[in-house]
């Protein structure tokens, strides 16, 4: 009888035991893509892989944030960072300081405390003129269409690794040619904190007109272009591919420009450019077919008036750069590739050099803008042409000359797009990007 | 033949009588009166150095001289025997038949063999009576010089004893150097002298070490010497340690001690070898020897018994077969199987130290920081806690104090000794259930190395592997069979008690396990004995997981960890219902209670090892792992007994336990995969790499690192996001004291919030959001989207050459700073920096007991830097129950001692035949 019992218990102990579930495990399963990895980062950080500094050139950085915030620019030099400035700026504020590193060209990040908030790099002197809004956002693939390769020109492809890890990217170029043969630019290592430069002129000599991405294969990276004469050098940022671009600063002063369109994927894409000007005058919109995978180049000499804007708008995603010459000066621009109702412009004011402002209204109605300095204080005061009406599809360009500042703030009423420019005495120019502000 | 001048023509004899310290020679003196065969003379010397001058003088005529302790009584007839054999066989020196004085029918000594080291080999059983068996006359290489003959002239050409052996080194060195000078050494057992029964452990003493050493100097030629004394120099040591972990903790000291002296008697022993004439070589005294050491197979006879492999009544006699023979002894040859299984199976903890995985981490770097941090001090898991620490934590830290400190050598003997003792304690449990030796191996094995216990050795759960070693021994002492004394029952239950607290430290729910299992052999031996003694392990092992289960509710210690489970494949689950059912169910007898007894515990076991759904946690999932393991190893040995256990039974049945049987025997088999890994079952090493972070710290250190990934891959303890992101905090490297984390506190929830914002990904300096923690390194185990969030970023330097994903943080992140910027270093479970009068941040979670002046800033302490230094004040509270702990354990060791055979003191200065 007890064996009998204790081979029930035995038995229901075993049963009970062996229908017991194993636990599952907690562990989450990795997601697919990372949450944080190209996106851009909290508070504000600016990569700014040009920055030159000789004996010609002077380079400055412009801060500009809405809040309160503190801001400290490291330096990247041989794979090490060095503490630069820190410093910070009042709600509305703005900061300009030079770039005090030694001779050469001296890559840093931009920290702002607190978003919104915008940086850019200034350069001036007796060799050039240059200005470019310093990116903080990662896309996939960047793209930097422009520049050309003729016989005295030079572009440069300046690729930074702000991070502690090493990034691999790979390069398409395209160019009137059609796709260029790059094999030897795939999978190229940019190690961490480093900057690695492509001299286009050298690998691609001849070319009437170049478009080149930049594919992030691993870790991230951000680029600038840089394309110039001996008299002057122009550099922009690379971009996101976007079905519409607004170019505020196509047309200034008879300047001689082109767009330069790239299309990347297989599939032509077919692009209508409407031109706006000062008076609503309507001018006729063009269509334009980017070959798949290719690029197209605009000439706008030809426009009707001195000064206009641009709206580009295609029927896919594509990217767009301005460039050109006039006289000594050479000029390029990224595009707008969103419309905001508030603005940061770095930059204006921080070259020893008068800057306008060009606000492009694409709008059925009239938006009211307000300009304001972005100063050390904040306090900042009203800018140039303080407070302005932009008619429905048209330009208002805001004369200024005030220097010293380290950028302008601009709000409207409705939303809009807002590029600047600065000519100095020698007839060299900068066009200048500004950063909208996201609601 | 000796050519006598005695008056009546017999030979002269005269008593050298061997004055002794404290002995009356009145005995003596009276039993020499009363010999049939008179001696010539009685002459009284102090010592060997005048008898030896007596004998050289030669003033009183003499054809023998008779050495005789004053501490024998001689029989009438002792010396007539002895000189009647002397002439008859002409032998130079002649023994006697020693008998104890108090039992007179009980042989002490009839001379005997030696080994090559002059180790003495009797042939004697203890108290062996004397019923004639060894009364014939027989060369020998040594007697004992408590009663001798020597003749005359051999005794002045050799010189007489050496006054500078001990008591048997003296016989042997007198009875060599007479043989080598062709003196014939007999043993004349109808010459009886009575003697109170000598110290056993005689031989093992330094002066009788010292003393065979010098015989060997003396007697033995260059190239016998040339081999045998480095032989002798490792054989002593081993022996030395051997004898240590008897009980003799002098037995290393006693080895250096007997070489020492004998280096500095090493020219009187030059001396005296250059003084000898040697007419035979070391194969005349090769003749009279046994093959081997006699020591060693002591040592092997010791280790049979120590594994379970004699019988049951051993306990009270000891192992004393030394026997040329026993090595071709079943219960031998199941002991050395035994240790060769654990010396395989735990082969890469003896080279290479415990892997580290999982729970296997190192102990502590400083004993005596541990046990203070133990003893109400502060917990180091996690950014810090005053809570108490893991009873295991205690008993390494104080196994390794006592151990000299040394944190690998600990953790080997803790895990090599576990080992051993659950293998042993199952083979002697196995026993006390009445079941055979092969059976007893089987269960051994498959407890110390069977499924339960390799699964959760797999998961590098440490703690389990240690407290597999008491749980056996408790039950064995539950089983075993009333004691006669009361010193006896207070010595069992003090074991019981000792063993159940070994196990319960480790794995704190064992504490039940002896009521467990005193309850169920209660039932089945129809006694209550077992469960008073059941309730008594159960009691003792709760006193000493205090303070840790002074904080602790039933809920907690329920479900406190992550669960583990018991898989049951089929290849394991069959044998083991087979094995189960072939006892249980159709066998007879001890096997089938065994079987009951084993498989309710085993299935009990089995279903607490499974019950992660019922909401247990680690421990009771854990316990379960060991209590199934155990039970399984009785039900394994019960079916390979059962067959046997059959008297006349149906086919039926005899099938049914043989397929049980065969079971028991692949479930043995199962423990073989174990093996070729070497480790303790231990999974191979997995955070070696982070180690890196001892080599990069600076004077600062060591630092926090963070280490984030799937759970299993972590060490120790764990905490987790919302998310199931598992992660956890160690200081330098994981050691085992940290491998536990307390309850969080405002910090670890602070670090939590962090690591979530950090989730959420776009932070680029993460190394500064992490840096108010200490935490310098950032360590991914595995894939974490995580490693994804703080990445790209640009304050932290990725450690290239890793095997994991590991972080360097660039920004500051001392663990304790002032608030000028002046970084302290971690010091002793504190911390020291250059003194001020500055305040400084400790990265601990605030307690107002760090001082000097402890003050809270956020969630962190800071104390003033004064002196330079920061302490934790210890919880009195706790650091009172720990000693009450320690004092409990003590008292259990102490009381584990009595009612064992008394071992007779040492005398240690043995003295010659005075």
């Amino acid at each position: 009888m007890r064996r009998l019992l204790s081979l029930l218990a035995m038995g229901l102990l075993l049963a009970a035991a062996a229908v017991m579930p194993a636990p599952a495990s907690r562990d989450p399963s990795p997601a697919e893509g990372p949450p944080g990895a190209g996106g851009e980062g909290r508070g504000g950080y600016f990569y700014c892989p040009w920055s030159v500094r000789d004996n010609f050139t002077a380079s400055r950085y412009a801060l500009v944030s809405t809040a309160p915030a503190s801001f400290l620019i490291s330096y990247l030099a041989n794979g090490r960072t060095l503490p630069g400035p820190v410093g910070s700026v009042a709600a509305g504020g703005g900061f300009s300081l030079p770039n005090t590193r030694v001779i050469g060209n001296t890559p840093a990040v931009v920290e702002m405390s607190a978003a919104p908030s915008a940086a850019a790099v200034t350069a001036a002197g007796e060799r050039m003129s240059a200005a470019y809004l310093c990116p903080s956002a990662f896309p996939g693939t960047w793209h930097l269409p422009g520049g050309s390769t003729n016989e005295g020109e030079v572009l440069t492809l300046y690729v930074l690794n702000p991070f502690t890890e090493d990034a691999r990217v790979s390069l398409r170029v395209f160019s009137e040619f059609g796709a260029e043969a790059a094999r030897d630019l795939e999978l190229m290592s940019v190690s961490a904190r480093r900057m690695r430069r492509f001299d286009l002129h050298d690998l691609f000599p001849g070319r009437r007109s170049l478009a080149v991405m930049v594919e992030q294969t691993a870790g991230l990276a951000a680029p600038v272009m840089a394309w110039g004469t001996p008299e002057d050098r122009a550099v922009w940022p690379g971009s996101a591919p976007n079905e519409s671009w607004e170019f505020p600063t196509a047309g200034v002063d008879g300047m001689a420009a082109d767009l330069v369109l790239a299309n990347e994927s297989l599939i032509e894409v077919t692009v209508t450019m409407e031109i706006f000007d000062a008076v609503r005058s309507l001018l006729e919109s063009e269509q334009y077919v980017i070959p798949g995978p290719g690029l197209v180049r605009i000439p706008l000499d030809e426009a009707p008036v001195r000064d206009f804007g641009v709206r580009l708008t295609g029927d896919l995603p594509f990217s767009a750069a301005l460039v050109g010459a006039d006289g000594p000066a050479a000029v390029a621009a990224a595009g707008a590739s969103e419309l905001a109702e508030e603005w940061l412009v770095p930059g204006p004011g921080a070259a020893p050099a008068d800057f306008k402002l060009r606000i492009l209204n694409t709008g059925v109605s009239d938006i009211r803008v307000s300009i304001r300095n972005a100063d050390l204080t904040g306090a900042g005061g009203s800018g140039p042409g303080e407070t302005v009406t932009v008619p429905a599809g048209s330009i208002v360009t805001a004369d200024a000359s005030d220097a010293g500042l380290a950028g302008l703030l601009v709000s409207g009423s409705a939303s809009y797009s807002v590029a600047w420019w600065a000519r100095d005495e020698q007839g060299r120019m900068m066009l200048g990007e500004a950063r909208p502000v996201e609601r | 033949m000796t050519s006598s001048s005695h008056p009546s023509g017999r030979p002269r004899v005269v008593a050298l009588v061997v004055a002794g310290r404290e002995a009356d020679p009145a005995g003596l003196i009276a039993a020499l009166k009363a010999q049939v065969y008179e001696p010539s003379a009685v002459v009284r010397v102090s010592g060997a150095a005048e008898a030896n001058r007596r004998i050289a003088e030669g003033r009183i005529p003499a054809d023998y001289y008779w050495l005789l302790d004053d501490s024998v009584i001689p029989r009438p007839g002792a010396l007539a025997e002895a000189v009647g054999t002397a002439e008859r066989v002409g032998a130079g020196v002649v023994g006697s038949k020693i008998l104890n004085i108090r039992r007179t029918d009980e042989i002490l000594s009839v001379g005997g063999a030696t080994d090559v080291f002059g180790y003495p080999y009797t042939g004697l059983e203890r108290g062996e009576l004397d019923q004639g068996q060894y009364d014939v006359v027989r060369d020998v290489a040594y007697v004992e010089p408590a009663a001798l003959l020597i003749r005359r002239d051999l005794a002045e050409g050799i010189g007489g004893l050496d006054a500078k052996l001990p008591y048997l080194s003296a016989g042997l060195d007198l009875c060599r150097r007479s043989r080598l000078v062709g003196g014939r050494v007999v043993i004349a057992p109808r010459s009886e002298v009575l003697r109170s029964e000598s110290n056993r452990e005689r031989p093992s003493t330094w002066r009788e070490q010292a003393g065979r050493l010098r015989v060997m100097l003396k007697t033995y030629s260059p190239v016998t010497l040339l081999w045998a004394l480095p032989a002798l120099f490792g054989l002593g040591l081993a022996m030395g340690v051997y004898r240590m972990f008897k009980g003799a903790l002098r037995g290393p000291l006693d080895w250096l001690r007997a070489w020492l002296w004998n280096v500095y008697h090493f020219p009187s022993a030059l001396g005296s070898r250059s003084r000898a004439v040697s007419l035979a070589g070391d194969n005349e005294t090769f003749r009279y020897q046994v093959k081997g050491s006699v020591q060693l197979r002591e040592m092997g006879s010791a280790l049979g018994y120590l594994l379970g492999a004699g019988e049951e009544g051993d306990e009270e006699q000891g192992p004393e077969d030394v026997s040329p023979a026993f090595w071709r002894r079943p219960a031998v040859a199941v002991a050395l199987a035994a240790a060769a299984f654990l010396l395989i199976y735990n082969r890469s903890v003896f080279s290479d130290g415990l892997p580290v995985t999982g729970f296997t981490l190192p102990l502590a770097e400083s004993a005596q920081d541990a046990l203070r941090a133990y003893a109400g001090g502060w917990h180091q898991g996690g950014l810090g806690s005053p809570e108490p620490m893991h009873p295991s934590v205690g008993a390494t830290a104080l196994i390794q104090f006592l151990t000299g400190g040394g944190g690998p050598l600990a953790a080997a003997l803790i895990t090599v000794g576990s080992a051993a003792l659950g293998m042993t304690g199952t083979m002697r449990l196995v026993r006390r259930l009445g079941l055979g030796r092969l059976p007893r191996f089987l269960a051994g094995a498959a407890y110390a190395a069977g499924v339960p216990v390799l699964a959760l050795a797999g998961e590098g759960y440490w703690p389990a592997v240690a407290a597999l070693g008491g749980l056996p021994w408790a039950w064995a002492g539950i089983a075993a069979p009333p004691a006669a004394h009361w010193p006896g029952r207070i010595g069992r239950l003090g074991r019981i008690g000792l063993a159940s607290a070994w196990s319960a430290c480790f794995l704190p729910v064992l504490a039940v396990a002896p009521a467990a299992f005193g309850l169920t052999w209660a039932a089945a031996s129809r006694s209550w004995r077992p469960l008073g003694r059941g309730l008594f392990g159960s009691a003792a092992a709760t006193a000493v997981l205090f303070p840790w289960l002074g904080v602790r509710d039933w809920g907690e210690i329920w479900g406190e960890g992550a669960a583990f489970h018991l898989d049951a494949p089929l290849w394991f689950a069959v044998p083991a219902l087979l094995a189960l059912g072939g006892a249980a169910v159709t066998g007879r007898g001890r096997p089938a209670r065994a079987a009951l007894a084993g498989g309710l515990l085993g299935s009990l076991g089995f279903l607490a090892a499974r019950s992660a759904e019922l909401g247990a946690g680690r421990e009771v999932t854990a316990a379960g792992h060991l209590l199934a393991a155990l039970g399984l190893a009785v039900a394994v040995a019960a079916a390979a007994a059962a067959p046997g256990a059959l008297s006349v039974a149906g086919t039926w049945r005899r099938a049914a336990c043989r397929a049980g049987a065969a079971a028991a025997a692949i479930l043995a088999l199962l423990t073989l995969p174990a093996l070729p890994g070497g480790r303790a079952g231990l999974d191979e090493d997995r955070f070696d790499e982070p180690a890196f972070a001892e080599v990069r710290s600076d004077e600062y250190g060591p630092y926090r690192m963070l280490l984030i990934g799937p759970s299993r891959t972590l060490p120790g303890e764990h905490r987790r996001l919302e998310d199931g992101t598992a992660y956890r905090l160690v200081n330098g490297e994981a050691t085992y004291p940290q491998a536990w984390l307390p309850d969080p506190l405002p910090g670890d929830r602070e670090l939590a919030n962090t690591l979530r914002y950090l989730a959420e990904g776009g932070e680029r300096r993460p190394g500064r959001a992490l840096a108010e923690y200490g935490v310098r390194w950032v360590v991914f185990t595995g894939e974490s989207d995580l490693a994804a969030a703080l990445s790209p970023q640009l304050d932290m330097r990725l450690l290239t050459g890793l095997s994991y994903r590991a972080l360097e943080n660039e920004a500051d992140a001392y663990r304790a700073v002032t608030g000028r910027g002046r970084p302290w270093s971690p010091a002793g479970g504190g911390y020291a920096g250059e003194a001020g009068p500055a305040r400084v941040r400790l990265a601990e979670n605030a307690d107002l007991r760090w001082g000097p002046e402890g003050t809270q800033s956020g969630w962190a302490a800071e104390v003033a830097a004064t002196e330079g230094r920061a302490g934790f004040g210890p919880v009195g509270s706790f650091r009172t129950q720990s000693r009450l702990a320690l004092a409990a354990a003590g008292l259990l060791a102490v009381s584990s001692l009595a009612g064992r055979p008394r071992r007779a003191r040492e005398s240690g200065e043995g003295g010659g035949p005075a």
